[in-house]
Order: C-alpha cells, then structure tokens, then sequence
C-alpha cells in the first residue's frame, strides 16, 4: 500500500511537472493499468517462473525453468533447426536444403549467435555477419529490383544484391557535469550492387536481437497493449505510446509486437519471415522463393518445391524460441543497483521501458501462463526523434518511431555475444550511449541522465548491466 | 560432476546425439556416420555416466556420489539408481547400426526402442537434476 502511494506520488508529481512545461491544464487522468503495472515489486525473476539461475555464456541458450520435462524433446530439436548451416538444394541432407537463391545467413544462429545479439562490422566495409538493410521503394512498397531487404549472399551462379558499407561521423557531447564523450552515427552506402542503383530506396539497418522470453511477450494480453497505449497523450506526459497495427492478410487488422518497429504480430510469422528473408528458405506462410523478378538467375535457380523449410519444423522452432528462459537478474541487492533501480524510475525510463508485464491463463503453453515478468518494454511504439530517425515506415510506424526494446538480458550481452552495441543499428557503444541516442519522447529522460551527477549515471548503469 | 553428467544424460546424448536424430530421420545427424559405431558410442556413453555415478572404473570402487546422496536422501538414490539401471537397459537394445534405425518407418521396433531409450535418459537427467538439488548442486542442461 505505501509502495503504491509513492508511485502515484511520483506520478502526480512528474505530471505536474511536464504540465507545468507545456502551459496545459491539468486534468489528465494515471492511466490504471501502468499505474498498476509500475506498482508491481521488482524481483531477479525477470522471466517470471521462466527464469534461470545462469550468467555463463551460455545464459540465453536454456529452455525455461518450469518448462515440463517433455518439453525438452521438441526445444531441443527447435534448437538443431535454429543452429542448422542450411545447404543449397539439392544435397544429401534432404530436409535440410533449400537455402536462398539469395541470403544474408545460413542459420538463424548466425546472426543470433548463442540465441544472442548481433553487432555491426567490426571493421569499415567487414561483411555484415548479423544485421541487414531493410529496404522499400519511394512508394513505401519492396523495392522492385532489390525486394525488402538486401540479400548479400547467394548461392552458386547467383549474384548476391550487394552490400552494404558503414561510415561513422563522430557526434561530440557534454555530460551536464561537463565530462564530454563522443557518440558515432552511422551513414550507409552501397557497393556491388547487381540490379542497380538503390539511391531512390528508404533504408532501416537492423541488428538480429537476442531472442530469450519472446514466448512471455507474445502471450502478453492484447488488452494489456491497448491499456498502455495512448496514442493522442490524453495523460500529457509527452509520451503517447501507439501499437503498430499491421494488416494480417484477411482485411483485419493485428497489433504488431515484434522486430525494431513492432513491425510482426507472432512469432509464428518473425520465424517465417526471417526463414524466407534472410535465410531464403520457403515455408506454407510464403511459399515462393525470395526472387524479385529482374533477378533471372535468382529466379531461374533449381529450387525445391517446397515448402524448404516445412510445417513441422517451423513449429518445433516457434516453440524453441518461445520457451527460451530468460537469465536473473545479478546483483540486485547492491546499493549502487538499488540506487540504479530508483533512477530508472525518476529519469523517466520506466515511461517506456515498462518494467513488469503480466500473461493470463490464455497462453498456449502452460509455463507462460499466468506470469508476471520483467521486460522492460510496453511492446508499444514511441517517437524517438531525428536523431535515430531511419525515415522508412514499416507498418504504422513511422520513420522516427521505434518499438520500446526489452533490456532483460543487456548486461550479459558482452559475456554471450562478445560486445557491448546497441540499439537498432548497433551504433551504441554499450547502454550510456544507447540512452544518449534518445530523443523525441525520451528527450527529457535522457536529459535526466545527461545532467545527473557521474554516481547517478553509474548507478543507472549498473542496474542495466543486472538485467 | 553432477552437472557434467546430467549435461551429456539429459542434452548431448538424449537430444543432440539421439532425439534429433530420431526426429530428422538424417544419417547427417548421427553421432559416428561413417565408422558406423553409434550404438558402441551410445552403450559406453552411459556406462561412462554410471561410472562417474558410482565411483567405479573397470571394476576398481572409490568414493561416490551414489554413497554421498544416499546418506542424505536414501530413497532419491535408490530412485537414481535405478533410472541408470533403467537407461542402460535400454540403450543395450537399441537397433545396431542405428543409421537403418533413422532410415525405419514409424512406429518400427528400432524406432519404439529409440524412443524409449530417449525418455529413459530425460528421466535419468530430471533425476540427476534432483540428486544435485539435495546436495546443494545447481543442475542445469542448456540446449547447446
């Protein structure tokens, strides 16, 4: 009940300020369900009943705690087909071929390494082992030639798109305290490119995400998006917060949750999609290989009838990846996590960064009912301002907007995955400069940061790192 | 050891070297393809898994596992012995060369014996797992 009060408190007490800043009255309702949400203790059990006691680097590799013992019969083979190098049909691994015309990687767990995070290159114009480029024409639609990504692989006797070359201009800054630091943004251009200039495409660079605690997002009640969700900022506190609502193919509408812009409903369809995408494998859901037609050879390649990656196996990886435990939490009872903790809160990161989410009885798989967890993330879209603006809509999104990423997991990304970058292009060189990109509707949380003293800093920091 | 044992049980053996197998029906995916060995590979496997069990090498005793659990908890190391008896058994039967295993239809005797060997070493792992939790082990089997 005292916990309670402290966060309507606070609440009031943020209203008050940002009305105060805008000249706007004050007659905003708490909107109850974040309110109720934000009240929820926080505890290590970030995956709720889901969640292991691991912090090797193997800590996203584990099939969740309370998963039953059957369970392991198909994760495990779920996580043959996500570790799979697919080969070019045909070959002697019947079901196991199929891969391209065109790709960015072989398996799934070449970008998502150890169910893992991807990075940039490492080294100016390096192969991009675990991000690609999304693409659209000016109409906002595939682009005709190159399709909606660029595929900078290919099979023998096929010519792979292109490629794509990062250049950094360094963007300098002060700390409130006047420490500086000096963040990187990242510019593309292309090289090799076999079917023409892509000057006219809109471009979104994406870095694969881990992939741990997606079945306790997906299971996320639909209510619970359309409670946090304020798209005209009714509240006022200059965070509005809107779903991406795609068309699901049969005239109606679904809320998006997953991918850099909310930008795919299920996981179901994220598994499919990255099979076909970057992977070139067909499945039922898209049956025909990835070959935009003034690709000939692309087109012309010998392919299995398919579907190359089938039914089967496609639900064996859609359960293996929705029952990917999420790690605890490390240190929470240090003083400078606590304090951490706290910030987190009074900066304004919880805004977006919705700490706890709650399933019900509906979910499909009994271990993710009835959890309550610890994301990080309202699953909903938020304007993030120019600065990490990719100009490309996807969906409803549009080219400023971003879906609120979960940071459960962000402080093992370096012990698994061997680097500290983030965000959607990896610019960010670990969760400082993440937060520095923030603009838009995060501004004032960032400048929460920006400005507090150098031990409040680090403390928010260590809390990221616990997660 | 606890966790080493249990790992290969319950991860390397039953899922990586068997169930994967099973369920992909691909010689690609067994454990000695082309010495055709797997079934020597899998018997001495377990063996290998009650020898650290035991405390026991070629007939030589020593201090065990087996001895430590079953003065805190008799009746869990009564249990886990007799999920390794359980699993041995079952391994001993499996269809030799396993490959025409793989390449039998469902339902097939080599297969229903490959099953069985698969659940008997999930709950030999699950076992394990338990053996570890009363002796202050924390067990845990990742995917890969």
């Amino acid at each position: 009940m005292h916990r309670k009060l402290q966060v309507v408190v606070g609440s009031l007490v943020a209203l008050v300020a940002v009305a105060a800043v805008v000249g706007g009255p004050l007659r905003a309702a708490v909107n109850p369900l974040r309110a109720a949400l934000l009240a929820e203790p926080l505890t290590p059990q970030l995956g709720g009943d889901t969640s292991r006691v691991i912090s090797t680097e193997k800590a996203y590799t584990y099939m969740a705690e309370n998963s039953p013992v059957e369970r392991q019969r198909v994760f495990f083979f779920g996580n043959r087909i996500f570790n799979t190098n697919w080969v070019a049909f045909p070959a002697s691994v019947k079901l196991f071929d199929g891969l391209g015309p065109t790709f960015n990687r072989n398996s799934c767990s070449g970008c998502h390494v150890r169910d893992g995070r991807g990075s940039p290159p490492e080294t100016a114009g390096g192969p991009m082992d675990s991000m690609l480029i999304r693409l659209s024409g000016p109409d906002g639609k595939p682009h005709p030639a190159y399709g909606d990504q660029l595929n900078d692989r290919a099979i023998p006797g096929v010519n792979p798109e292109g490629r794509a070359v990062i250049n950094y201009e360094a963007v300098p800054g002060n700390y409130g305290d006047g420490t500086p630091y000096t963040l990187q943004k990242p510019a593309y251009r292309f090289a090799d490119l076999a079917f023409g200039p892509l000057d006219d495409a809109e471009i979104s660079p994406r870095v694969a995400p881990a992939v741990i605690g997606l079945g306790l997002l997906e299971a996320v009640p639909l209510a619970t998006l359309d409670g946090l969700a304020d798209p005209e900022d009714s509240d006022r506190d200059g965070i509005p917060g809107r779903i991406n609502w795609l068309d699901d193919g049969k005239g109606g509408k679904v809320a998006g949750r997953f991918g850099w812009k909310a930008n795919v409903a299920t996981l179901r369809d994220q598994a499919a999609g990255a099979a076909h995408g970057d992977i070139g494998l067909t499945t039922s859901l898209m049956p025909t290989q990835n070959c935009p037609a003034v690709q000939s050879a692309c087109v012309a390649a010998v392919a299995d009838p398919g579907p190359e990656l089938s039914d089967e196996f496609l639900d064996k990886l859609v359960t293996y990846v929705r029952t990917l435990a999420v790690p605890v939490e490390r240190d929470a009872a240090t003083p400078a996590v606590r304090r951490g903790s706290e910030l987190f809160r009074s900066f304004g990161c919880a805004a977006c960064h919705m700490p706890t989410l709650k399933t019900d009885a509906s979910a499909d798989l009994p271990e993710l009912r009835n959890q309550t967890f610890h994301p990080f993330t309202d699953l909903l879209l938020h304007d993030l301002g120019e600065g990490l603006a990719d100009h490309r809509p996807d969906g409803s999104a549009t080219g400023s907007e971003w879906r609120t990423t979960p940071l459960w997991g962000l402080g093992l990304i370096g012990r698994v995955n061997g680097h500290d970058r983030l965000l959607h292009d990896g610019r960010a060189r670990g969760p400082a400069e993440a937060i520095l990109w923030h603009g838009g509707e995060a501004a004032a949380a960032r400048e929460a940061f920006r400005t507090a003293p150098a031990d409040d800093r680090a403390a928010l920091i260590a809390f990221l790192n616990s997660l | 050891m606890i966790n080493g044992i249990a790992v290969l049980a319950g991860s390397e053996l039953m899922a990586e070297r068997m169930a994967v197998a099973l369920d992909s029906g691909d010689q690609e995916d067994e454990q000695s393809c082309f010495s055709d060995t797997t079934h020597q590979d899998f018997v001495y496997d377990v063996k290998g898994i009650a020898d650290v069990w035991f405390g026991a090498y070629a007939g030589v005793p020593g201090a065990s596992l087996d001895a430590v659990l079953a003065g805190v908890d008799a009746p869990l190391a009564a249990e886990v012995r007799s999920l390794l008896d359980e699993t041995i058994a079952r391994v001993a039967v499996l269809g030799d060369p396993w490959d025409k295993v793989l390449a039998s239809a469902p339902g097939s005797l080599g297969r229903e014996r490959g099953e069985a060997a698969v659940a008997a070493l999930g709950k030999l792992a699950d076992g394990l797992k338990r053996a570890g939790g009363k002796l202050g082990v924390l067990v845990q089997i990742p995917s890969d």
